[in-house]
């Protein structure tokens, strides 16, 4: 886990290479921040377990089983959005 | 006021084995088609006839409702089984044993509701209790057995003459019961042309905020029966000449209406809904097509799948693909073996790898999205050489298309073979033996702590003690080349070789403890305990990763959240 809390721009550079990285699917250097990663299989079901997994280690949050949801895990945005806000929580 | 579930009829389902919680006396790992599905090794999916039950009851005024006490089980480890099932409320319930695996546990939980509800009836249908319906009578927790691939119309008359309060005779068709000390055959002479003429309702299978761990998925049959005799295989042409009472119509289609309204029930869910179309092999070209573009139109699914027997021509997939512009299409075919003369043996082979492999191209240029090949481990004629040769085939196959559009999975045979197929019927004429016959043999051959002993069936070809062994090679081999072709991450296959590696270790473990002392010893117990606790908090699925034990469209719908609570420890 990293010891500084990231700004945006780091946690959506972060979470896109770890999709680059690990996506089942082949993906070019950078993904549209408005894709839908789950109607193009960037996200299959392992790897909605594996990037929470993920952020759970290298982001320092605790992420409930309820959060996993389309709403969050819809796109690198929304990804993004959601890490942001629960780091803010555990931050307050 | 007491909370309770009450119905006219309520369908209960069990887990394969009863009671599978803190077993330190055996190792719970992949069996058979689990390995293939979303589920723990308790199989705690109950059959889609539950549902047709349920909506074609609905319609008649009967109000039914469907108790998944594996899914409950395995949701809350310490729930009380007596306590629950002291809350329902029925003056019938219904019990499947579909499948052979549940065959331990669905007699055990017959016994506890008829320990708490003497006076209901307790009836069970089912492939396999079809098969052994008569055998079944021998059990005093069941009433009765309705036989059959249909079985709505008599259940439906059944749920009806218990409500206004008959008691003793029925006249049921398909029916065997007990009245008093008799047992009476109504005979076996109820198969309808058309199958299941109801149409299921999906509405609200589906919690509102569904995790994505579990991405939403349903299933779809089109029909029953085959017209093909794959010698392994209970549904199967021959099979059901000899089970079903029939001759030359084998098999039987759901009315095209009937399909068309189910589509509409699709729930609108917030994650990607998948259709998995069971038995499309039977189905026309043109009944094909209309299904295709109902879903299509429906708006709700992002993913269809299909099962085919043969190489489907071209010109129908790109008329399938033509019709569901808005859907992706995948295609499942089972060849069973890379070997041709093999998979012939098994019934399929009507086409070569290389046949096989133009035509997957031919059908991904067309637009199909990806296919899934089935293989399978205790064929006539294969070894353990061959099994591994399979591997290597589908290796090579994953080479030649990347990207996930060909993803092929092999499992094992195991534990059983199927009552009523023809190898089953006929061991000797295939080289097959067949170690348990009846059903109280295979009831306790679940419970033996050495796997081998659970199997019903070993080949001229493998011995029994080879099964296991061999499919855990061929499973992790296959994992580790689908890891070196991006199909699984590298961490995921960290996961599958360290859990196969573990049920290795604790499977030798047993046999060696048995061969010297007859008995596990405490700590080997200890080991097991653990490994069961863990194991059965994953959904499978065919890499194990942890996911919800709820949301899935067979987890429990019916008992209210405060009767759970008051019969958790």
């Amino acid at each position: 886990m990293s010891n500084t809390v990231p700004n945006a721009a780091q946690l959506q550079k972060s979470l896109n290479d770890y999709l680059v990285e690990n996506s089942s699917v082949s993906v070019s250097g950078t993904i549209d921040p408005e894709e839908n990663l789950l109607d193009t299989g960037i996200l299959d079901s392992l790897g909605i377990a594996e990037i929470t997994e993920f952020m759970e280690k290298e982001f320092g949050v605790e992420i409930d089983e309820e959060e996993i949801s389309a709403k969050n895990y819809r796109s690198l945005k929304t990804l993004t959005d959601f890490c942001l806000a629960k780091l803010g929580r555990a931050a307050a | 006021m007491k909370s309770t579930v009450k119905a006219d009829l309520i369908l209960v389902h069990a887990p394969a084995i009863f009671d599978f919680r803190n077993r330190d006396d055996m190792a719970l790992g992949w069996y058979s088609s689990q390995e293939s599905s979303n589920v723990t090794p308790i199989f705690e999916m109950y059959p889609l006839g539950f549902l047709s039950i349920k909506s074609y009851l609905a319609e008649r005024g009967l109000h039914v409702e469907i108790v998944n006490l594996a899914s409950l089980m395995l949701k809350h480890p310490t729930l009380d089984v007596d306590k629950l099932i002291g809350h329902l409320d029925a003056p019938i319930f219904g019990i499947d044993l579909h499948w052979l695996p549940h065959c331990q546990g669905s007699v055990e939980v017959a016994g506890v509701l008829k320990k708490h509800h003497p006076d209901s009836f307790v009836v069970f249908g089912g492939i396999v209790s079809t098969y052994y319906a008569k055998e079944m009578m021998q059990y005093p927790q069941i009433d009765g057995v309705i036989r059959g691939y249909d079985t709505l119309e008599p259940l439906c008359q059944l749920v009806s003459d218990i409500k206004k309060g008959q008691r003793g005779k029925f006249d049921v068709p398909n029916m065997i019961y007990k009245d008093d000390e008799f047992i009476v055959d109504n005979g076996h002479a109820y198969t309808p042309d058309i199958l299941n003429d109801v149409a299921i309702d999906w509405s609200k299978m589906f919690p509102k905020t569904q995790s994505l761990l579990n991405l939403p998925n349903l299933m779809v049959l089109p029909n029953t029966g085959c017209q093909q005799s794959c010698g392994w295989c209970s549904g199967s042409r021959w099979a059901y000449q000899r089970m079903m009472n029939v001759s030359k119509k084998t098999v039987f289609h759901r009315r095209s209406e009937q399909l068309a309204r189910e589509i509409t029930t699709f729930p609108k869910t917030e994650s990607p809904l998948s259709v998995y179309t069971l038995q499309a092999y039977s189905e026309s070209g043109p009944r094909l097509i209309d299904y295709l573009k109902a879903v299509d139109e429906s708006g709700v699914v992002k993913s269809v799948s299909f099962e085919q027997f043969r190489l489907t021509k071209p010109s129908l997939l790109r008329e399938m693909v033509n019709a569901a512009p808005n859907t992706d299409i995948y295609i499942n075919l089972s060849p069973q073996s890379h070997d041709v003369e093999i998979s012939r043996l098994t019934g399929r082979g009507t086409y070569t790898n290389p046949e096989m492999e133009d035509w997957i191209q031919e059908a991904l240029d067309i637009g199909i999205k990806g296919f899934y090949l089935w293989y399978t481990i205790g064929m006539p004629q294969q070894t353990h050489a061959s099994v591994m040769e399979t591997v290597e085939y589908s290796a090579r196959l994953m080479e030649r298309f990347p990207d996930d559009k060909v993803i092929p999975t092999i499992f094992g045979m195991i534990p059983f073979l199927d009552p009523g197929c023809q190898w089953f019927e006929e061991p000797e004429k295939h080289g097959y033996k067949v170690f348990h016959r009846d059903l109280q043999s295979h009831r306790e051959s679940l419970l033996k702590p050495m796997w081998k002993d659970a199997m019903n069936y070993e080949t001229k070809w493998m011995a029994r003690d080879e099964f296991l062994p061999s499919m855990y090679e061929a499973m992790q081999t296959l994992a580790n080349y689908k890891a070196d072709f991006g199909r699984v991450t590298k961490k995921s296959i960290k996961i599958v070789n360290s859990r196969i590696d573990h049920l290795r270790y604790l499977t030798g473990s047993i046999d060696r403890a048995y061969a010297k002392d007859g008995a596990l010893p405490a700590s080997l117990r200890r080991e097991l305990l653990d490994h069961n606790n863990d194991i059965l908090s994953y959904a499978a699925d065919v890499v194990l990763v942890k996911k919800p034990l709820e949301g899935r469209w067979y987890d429990d719908h019916a008992v209210p959240k405060d009767v759970i609570q008051s019969c958790l420890h």
